[in-house]
Formats: structure tokens, C-alpha cells, sequence
């Protein structure tokens, strides 16, 4: 797919990132890593290996963290490294979007999901009859029903909560994705069932996707290429199908390794859209799942 | 909610600092603190004149060389009224929270590690006491006891022991039925020494904490009741007492009541940054933030 | 579904439960108030009849007032007569404690929750300045501004800002609660019982703004404890809540940080508030005692001040008894309202 597309829509140069003093070691030190439109890029790594602090950096996050950035990233060709507040403020949540990790903490517990999803909305220029509407139209393409936007976040199961997540992305029409280990605190059926809706995401609208997981096995089967990440640094950035099969970092071969099925022969082409997850479930059809409103009886 | 929350002057945040933290809070307050304690202490030594000394050629004089804070309507030095009044406000404060912690915690021990009916009734007990503020309780007793530092101690300890027993309750009930403590029950030890050994260390940070903030508190609430004539009576030094007696003057003469209050400020001041001090480098539980 | 009160009871019997058990703690500060004010070393009795009566005189009064009877009688009657709103007669001022109580109390309150108004007006918007700005001088100076807040002996401050605005620049009224010349050609006529919002519902602009003048510095003084714990709850508050998931997601959607401070995070703090709020509230009643001594405002403060200094025990009682009551209404109020505001909260 695109790999080599001619200006990469999101590319990242000699990028460092740190906490405390201006020479403490770098958390992240990434000199060369691309993205280009449409494409869906795993980013993968042991614990510690940087690469959540890499995409909320992306995302311009770390900042109020108080970590210093240096180097390049653009998006579209532009640079976000030294760039006012304001201008990455404009572009996170209308160009940019995070899927969180643990989608039960990432809604306001006191407000009701749809009153930040709305919000949301509103703070990107929709009225409030077109925000409700695009609200209503991506909730229907997760395969949630609208009236979930009045429930509270502790009335939503885990899965539910991330679908209203990828709706409000998807209503937002952002361009790029950061999924930060979006599926680890959801359980495997529902991990598949959210790689779907990312893809679908990806298909219909060209957003690329930045998917950050420390399971090879399941980005294998997502993504077009994947880049593994050891002690802040990009230890190897390829398709992922050929990444799978005869990896060449060391670090690449632990994962593997730790992997509950090494996915190598499982793994299919790049391009494909949805591979089920290390359980082999069911695929489900796009929105599928409704099902699972039950289980946040 | 059950309880209310258990501070009385409630200067409980989980976290403090951001600029003045750590150890340097620590040693500055502690240093003021014992700054204050010595100041007391030596009191007659640094004293410049005797505090109940009258000199009525010289009333009202302004602070100068040979009056820092002045003089007041009766011709005393007011600097060494304030280095006396340390003696009474602060000393009150320190008796009441050392008196109240030995009765709550004893309260407290008994109702978080028998439980039952015994913790229900020593709890609504506290209830009780801790449905009246500290000040007006205190207000009401004083008309038992005659008024005077020991009075004003009594007063203010029948008022202040139910923090801590609901503090110490609390901290024994949470360790009570852990297994460690069962663990002591099945090896045979006796209550008393599980109780001291292994339920009261457990409440001592956060008990610390409270009380070295409370010592702030309870001066304050001291000072008010002296400022309303029920505490130490005239001429005794005492800060509350001294802002009182400058209301007529203090328009015209303003270092009567000035210095007085500014020494129950600093040293209320002391006690609560002593407490948030201590709070973030004693409590693991609640490190403090960067 | 998870929604609802799955695991708490319904709200009226929860409802119901606190009510109860602020009855029993109310019945416990009527016993405990009664025990004290009994023990009075002095002879109630003496200071009722006066100075010059004959024993006789006083062995009547006793018997009159009841003081002759075992205490446990003395207190069933009391609580008795409580129950019926008869709250016994006053020592020092020989009128029934009851109606001295209600004639004061409005004055009181008015002055409390115009102090808590103010403080948090103040103290939430410094405690979120402080957050946002976490660690620089904005932070210091709140954080130094609400340590000398709180460390003030009210009194004192009190002396302070009368002497600096009234004495001194003249601006406000020295003392008092309102003009009584200007009270006596536009009488208030009562609608709420707070003096201020009578005159203002009233449309009596004259008596407003004598009460409003008469307000200021003694509100600006009961403010002050209100506004440091304010401010430092919600600092802390917010500086908890950054770190949590749903504030990096606010972000993450463009948010500015006012809007996440203010919107997402200032929205976590409000029950730690209210959870204090019943506190501060009582504290601040009983500082209002100390603040009408400077200012000399009527008001239950000057009321038990002179009880006490009287041995006027049934109105010591009865002091104690309304601040006891209104201290437990407003932590009642304040469980029911954190019941409400947080969805979250399980009942019970």
C-alpha cells in the first residue's frame, strides 16, 4: 500500500523527546518514522519502550507533562514541534484524534458521555443541530444506539465506551488516529471488534492510523507496516508481513516470542483489512456486536 | 457519607506544596517552631521590662529604641507582653492537642478494634460532640469552669478529643481485620499489645499530621475565647486577651493590638506549614507532587 | 444495567435515615448542653431575681424555673418543652429564649452565608488560578494568601479592616447592622427573614443599602476562612484530577485548558467542596460570634457572649441548641446535595 507516497502526511525527524533537565536521556529518540494518508502504522514495543510517550507527543500532550521536545514532526507538511499551543489546540480533535487506553477512565465521570462528545463537536465549529446529527451518524456506524450519549460513562461497558471514542473521531472527521493501546483493558472479543471499526475508519474516511500495542500478533494482522520500538528508539520499521516472518531485530524476536501464537503463519498480506485477534473468535460484521450491551448488565 | 470529615480546621488537602516542599519546609517550620518554644522559655531573660510592670509617665508611647512594639495604656512594654503571651496561648494549645490525642486515641483504639455495639456508641457519642463547632462547646463550658488557662484547656479538650477518636477509629477499623492482625490474635497475643504494637502505628502519620495542624487551630479558637474575656483574665499576658483590651485604642494606637495578633498568625502559620510538611514526607501513601 | 441505585436504597429512606440520625445527635446536644449549663458553679436563681432578693425570693424563683427538681426531670421536661417550642425563659434578658433566638438568628445567617458567597467566589477561582498556573507565582501567592487566611485570628483582622475602612478612610459604617434613622423611615417588612434580601425583595433601596454598608467588612472577615479552604481544595482538587484519564482525552480533543480545568476537572472538585461545606460552615458560624463582638452587630453571637458572662443557662442551652440544629440541617443539606450532584454517589 502507501508506503512511499510522495510527502508522508505525518513524518517524524530526529525526534527526542525528555523529562527533567535539557541532557537527561531521552524517552523517546526517534530519527526517522512516517505515516502517509490512509495508512495503518503499528507501533509496537515492550513496556517502557516509549512508544506511548512517541504518540502523545504526536498529539502534542506531553507538553503539559512537562517533557521537552525537540526535532521535527509534521503533519501535511506542517511542523508541530515549535508550534504555539493554540495552533495544536485547533488541530486535535479536527485533524488529530487519541483513542485511549483505557476507555472507562476517558469520559468525565459526572457528565454524560454525549455531553463531551457534543462539546466536542461544538468546540470544532458544528452548530448544535450538526453536532447532534454527526454525533448520531457515528454513533450509528460503531453500531451503539443514540440514547447511549445520555448514559454516564459507568453505565457504558469498556467496549461501548471505546466505540463512542472512535465515533466521536469518526464525527470529528480527524485524519490521524493515535490509538494508544487501544484494546488492552478490553476483553478479546471486543479488542476485535474495535480493530474492525478502526479499519472500517481507515477505509471509509483515509484516516491513518497510528496503533500502538505491545502485541505483535495482533498488529500483524492490522496493519500495513509495522515499526518496533526498544529503549525510546525505532529498532525496525517495515511491512508488517515481512516483519512477522523473519524479524531482525532482537527486540522484534521477544515480542514474537512472548506472543501467545507466534503470528507469523496466521499473519495474513498487508492490506487486509481485519484479522481476528489471538482468540480466533468470530469475525464480527461491521457494527457488529451488538450484542455486547448485555454484558454491561 | 458517614463522617464528616475528620479535621476540625480541616486545612486537610491531600497535597500541598508546589514551591516552598520538602525538606527545607520541614526544617524552617520545625525551626520557627522551636524559635517560639525557646522565645517562652526564656521569656524572663529577653523580656526588656517585667510584663505586668505599669508606668504611667509613659502610656501610649509609639514603638521606639526603647519600646520596640511601644507601650500600652498602662505604661507596660507590649514587646514583652507578646514574648510572655507565649506562654499562655500557645502553651493552652499544646496541652489541649497532647491531652486530646491520649483521650481520642484511647476512644478511638477501643472503638475500631472491638467493633459492634461498643464502636456504634462511642461513634455516635463523637456525633454528638461534633455536632456543636468548637468555639461555641467551648463557649458553653467555660460558663461551668472558672475562666483562666485551665479552664480554657479543660474546655477546649471536652471539645477536641473527637477528631481524633473518629481519626484513630478509623485507621484501627481499616487494619483490624487484615490478616496480620488476625494473625496476632491466633498467636495469642494480648489485646494490649496488638492494640499498641500493631493497630496505633498505623494511625500515627496521619494522627502527626492532625495534631501539629491542630496546635494552629486550637490557638486560634483559644485566642477567640480570650478575646471574649474567657480565658486568662486581666492583667495576664495572653495575645487574645491583648487585642481585646486594645479595641478602644486601636484606631489611635495601632501596635496595641497589631503585634499581639500577628503573633497568633505566625505561629497558627507555623503549626499548619508544619502540618502540610510533615504530611508529604511522612504519608507514602500520598507522595507529593513535582 | 449498572445504571441506578442497584446497590443503594431508594432515596426517601435514605433520606429518612439521616433525618433520624440528626434527631438522635440533636436529642445528644440537648442532653450534653443541659449537663453543662447544670453544673453552673453560679446561682441562676440569683442573678434572676437580682441581687437584693431575700432567700425567700430565691427559693421561689427556683422553684419557678424548676431548678429544684433531679436533673433527668429537668431535662425530659426541657426537651419536653423544646418538643412544644418552649424553649424556656431567659435569665438575662427575662424574655422566652425562643423568641430571642428567632429574632437574632436571620442577622446571623445573613452575615455567615453572605461570608461564604464570598469566600468562594474568591477561593474557587484562586484555587483554579493556582492550578493552571501550578508551581509559579500565581500558585505562591494563592498558596501563601489562603496559609495567612486561614492563620488570622478573625478578631483581630476584624479590628484590623474596621480601623483601616471605617475609622481611618471613613468609607464604611464602624458599627452596627443598619441605621436606625434610616430603618425607621423605610421599614423592612418581612418576606424571607434576612434583613438584606427583605430590603432588596421589598424594592426598599434605602434600607438595602444601609444593611449592605453595614455588611461589608463584617462578611469580608467571615469570608476569609471560607476562601483559604476553598482555594486550597480545589488547587489540590484539580491538581488530582490532571492526572487522570478523561482530562488527557479533553485535550486530546482540543480543549483549552481553561475549559479543561474549568469544564472537566473544576467538575471532580465540587464534592471535596461540599463535603467541607456543612465544616466551614459551622466554623464560620461561630466566627460571625467573634465578628459581631468588633463590629457589634446584633446577633447570636452577642447574644451567647452575654449569656455566658450572665450564667443565663437556659439560654446558653438554646444558643447551643440553634447552632447545633442549623449546623446538622446543613450537613443534612449538604449529604443530600452531593447525593444529587454526583451521579456517582451510591446511596447509603
Amino acid at each position: 500500500m502507501a508506503t512511499a507516497a510522495d510527502a508522508p502526511f505525518l513524518d517524524l525527524r530526529d525526534l527526542c523527546v525528555r523529562y527533567g533537565t535539557a541532557d537527561s536521556a531521552p524517552v523517546v529518540r526517534i530519527d526517522e518514522l512516517t505515516l502517509s494518508r490512509g495508512e495503518f502504522l503499528g507501533l509496537a514495543g515492550e513496556s517502557g519502550a516509549g512508544k506511548t510517550t512517541a504518540g502523545l507527543t504526536v498529539l502534542g500532550l506531553t507538553r503539559h507533562t512537562g517533557a521537552r521536545v525537540t526535532g521535527s514532526i509534521r503533519l501535511a507538511g506542517e511542523e508541530l514541534v515549535p508550534a504555539p499551543e493554540k495552533r495544536l489546540r485547533r488541530l486535535r480533535g479536527s485533524v488529530m484524534a487519541l483513542v485511549p487506553q483505557n476507555p472507562a477512565a476517558a469520559f468525565s465521570p459526572v457528565l454524560p458521555v454525549g455531553a463531551t462528545v457534543l462539546r466536542a463537536l461544538r468546540l470544532h465549529g458544528c452548530t448544535r443541530a450538526e453536532a447532534r446529527r454527526r454525533a448520531a451518524t457515528g454513533l450509528e456506524r460503531v453500531g451503539l444506539p443514540v440514547g447511549h450519549l445520555s448514559r454516564l460513562p459507568h453505565q457504558l461497558s469498556g467496549g461501548q465506551l471505546q466505540r463512542v471514542a472512535i465515533a466521536l473521531a469518526s464525527a470529528l472527521r480527524t485524519r490521524l488516529l493515535v490509538a494508544d493501546e487501544p484494546t488492552s483493558a478490553l476483553d478479546v472479543t471486543v479488542q476485535a471488534e474495535i480493530c474492525a471499526l478502526l479499519a472500517e475508519l481507515r477505509d471509509a474516511h483515509g484516516t491513518a492510523v497510528l496503533f500502538i500495542s505491545h502485541d505483535l500478533a495482533l498488529l500483524a494482522g492490522l496493519c500495513d507496516r509495522i515499526a518496533v520500538m526498544h529503549q525510546g528508539r525505532v529498532r525496525e520499521d517495515r511491512p508488517a508481513a515481512d516483519l512477522v516472518a523473519a524479524p531482525r531485530a532482537d527486540c522484534t524476536r521477544r515480542l514474537l516470542a512472548a506472543a501467545p501464537r507466534p503470528g507469523a503463519a496466521a499473519a495474513p498480506g498487508p492490506g487486509a483489512a481485519v484479522a481476528p485477534g489471538p482468540g480466533d473468535i468470530a469475525e464480527p460484521g461491521p457494527g457488529g456486536g451488538r450484542g455486547e450491551e448485555a454484558a454491561g448488565a | 457519607m458517614t463522617a464528616s470529615p475528620s479535621l476540625p480546621l480541616l486545612l486537610r488537602v491531600r497535597r500541598a506544596p508546589g514551591a516552598l516542599r520538602g525538606r527545607w519546609t520541614l526544617v524552617l517550620t520545625a525551626g520557627g517552631l522551636v524559635l517560639v518554644a525557646a522565645l517562652a522559655l526564656l521569656a524572663p531573660v529577653l523580656a526588656p521590662y517585667p510584663p505586668l510592670a505599669t508606668d504611667l509617665a509613659r502610656t501610649l508611647r509609639p514603638p521606639s529604641s526603647a519600646h520596640w512594639f511601644g507601650t500600652d495604656e498602662l505604661g507596660r512594654d507590649v514587646l514583652s507582653r507578646v514574648l510572655y503571651g507565649a506562654r499562655t496561648g500557645p502553651v493552652v494549645a499544646v496541652t489541649v492537642v497532647g491531652v486530646s490525642l491520649l483521650v481520642g486515641t484511647a476512644t478511638g483504639l477501643a472503638a475500631g478494634y472491638c467493633g459492634g455495639w461498643t464502636d456504634e456508641a462511642l461513634m455516635r457519642l463523637t456525633d454528638v460532640f461534633l455536632a456543636v463547632p468548637a468555639l461555641l462547646l467551648a463557649l458553653a463550658l467555660t460558663t461551668v469552669l472558672a475562666p483562666g488557662p485551665a479552664g480554657l484547656t479543660v474546655a477546649l479538650v471536652v471539645t477536641w478529643w473527637p477528631w481524633y477518636a473518629r481519626l484513630v477509629r478509623g485507621e484501627a477499623a481499616s487494619v483490624t481485620g487484615r490478616a496480620y492482625i488476625e494473625a496476632c490474635r491466633t498467636l495469642g497475643l494480648g489485646h494490649r499489645r496488638i492494640l499498641l504494637r500493631h493497630v496505633l502505628p498505623n494511625a500515627s502519620t496521619p494522627l502527626l499530621v492532625q495534631a501539629s495542624t491542630d496546635v494552629g487551630g486550637v490557638l486560634l479558637v483559644a485566642s477567640g475565647l480570650s478575646f471574649l474575656g474567657l480565658g486568662p483574665q486581666p492583667p495576664a499576658p495572653d495575645w487574645g486577651l491583648m487585642v481585646e483590651e486594645s479595641q478602644n485604642y486601636f484606631t489611635t494606637h495601632w501596635w496595641l493590638g497589631t503585634f499581639p495578633g500577628l503573633a497568633i498568625m505566625v505561629v497558627a502559620a507555623l503549626c499548619f506549614l508544619l502540618g502540610d510538611a510533615l504530611r508529604d514526607r511522612l504519608d507514602p501513601r500520598h507522595t507529593p507532587r513535582i | 444495567m449498572r445504571a441506578g441505585n442497584g446497590r443503594g436504597m431508594p432515596v426517601v429512606s435514605y433520606v429518612a435515615r439521616r433525618t433520624g440520625l440528626s434527631a438522635l445527635v440533636a436529642l445528644g446536644v440537648v442532653v450534653l448542653t443541659y449537663l453543662i449549663a447544670r453544673v453552673v458553679p453560679g446561682d441562676p436563681a440569683g442573678v434572676w431575681a437580682g441581687p437584693r432578693a431575700s432567700a425567700a425570693q430565691r427559693a421561689r424563683v427556683r422553684a419557678e424555673l424548676g431548678l429544684d427538681r433531679p436533673v433527668h426531670e429537668q431535662i425530659v421536661s426541657y426537651v419536653a418543652g423544646v418538643w412544644r417550642g418552649d424553649w424556656g425563659v431567659s435569665v438575662h434578658t427575662h424574655r422566652p429564649v425562643r423568641s430571642d433566638l428567632f429574632g437574632l438568628l436571620p442577622a446571623t445567617l445573613q452575615l455567615v452565608l453572605a461570608g461564604l458567597a464570598l469566600g468562594l467566589a474568591v477561593g474557587v477561582p484562586a484555587g483554579l488560578v493556582a492550578a493552571r498556573w501550578h508551581g509559579r507565582w500565581p500558585d505562591a501567592l494563592v498558596r501563601t494568601g489562603a496559609l495567612l487566611s486561614a492563620s488570622m485570628p478573625v478578631f483581630w483582622l476584624a479590628l484590623l479592616l474596621q480601623t483601616v475602612f471605617a475609622s481611618r478612610l471613613g468609607l464604611l459604617p464602624i458599627a452596627g447592622g443598619y441605621d436606625r434613622t434610616v430603618l425607621a423611615a423605610h421599614p423592612v417588612t418581612g418576606v424571607t427573614g434576612l434583613p438584606l434580601l427583605d430590603a432588596v425583595l421589598t424594592g426598599n433601596r434605602a434600607a438595602a443599602a444601609s444593611y449592605a454598608r453595614h455588611l461589608v467588612l463584617p462578611a469580608l472577615v467571615v469570608a476569609t476562612y471560607p476562601a483559604a479552604v476553598a482555594a486550597r481544595l480545589v488547587r489540590a482538587g484539580v491538581l488530582d484530577a490532571l492526572g487522570e484519564g478523561h482530562i488527557q482525552m479533553a485535550r486530546s480533543l482540543g480543549f483549552p485548558e481553561r475549559a479543561v480545568l474549568g469544564r472537566f476537572a473544576l467538575r471532580l472538585v465540587w464534592n471535596p467542596v461540599l463535603q467541607l461545606g456543612a465544616l466551614v460552615f459551622g466554623y464560620s458560624l461561630v466566627n460571625t460570634f467573634l465578628v459581631e463582638a468588633v463590629f457589634d452587630c446584633p446577633g447570636l453571637g452577642l447574644y451567647a457572649v452575654d449569656s455566658v458572662r450572665s450564667l443565663d443557662a437556659p439560654a446558653v442551652v438554646g444558643v447551643t441548641l440553634l447552632v447545633a440544629l442549623v449546623y446538622l440541617a446543613a450537613n443534612l443539606a449538604v449529604d443530600l446535595a452531593q447525593a444529587v450532584l454526583d451521579p456517582r454517589i451510591r446511596l447509603g
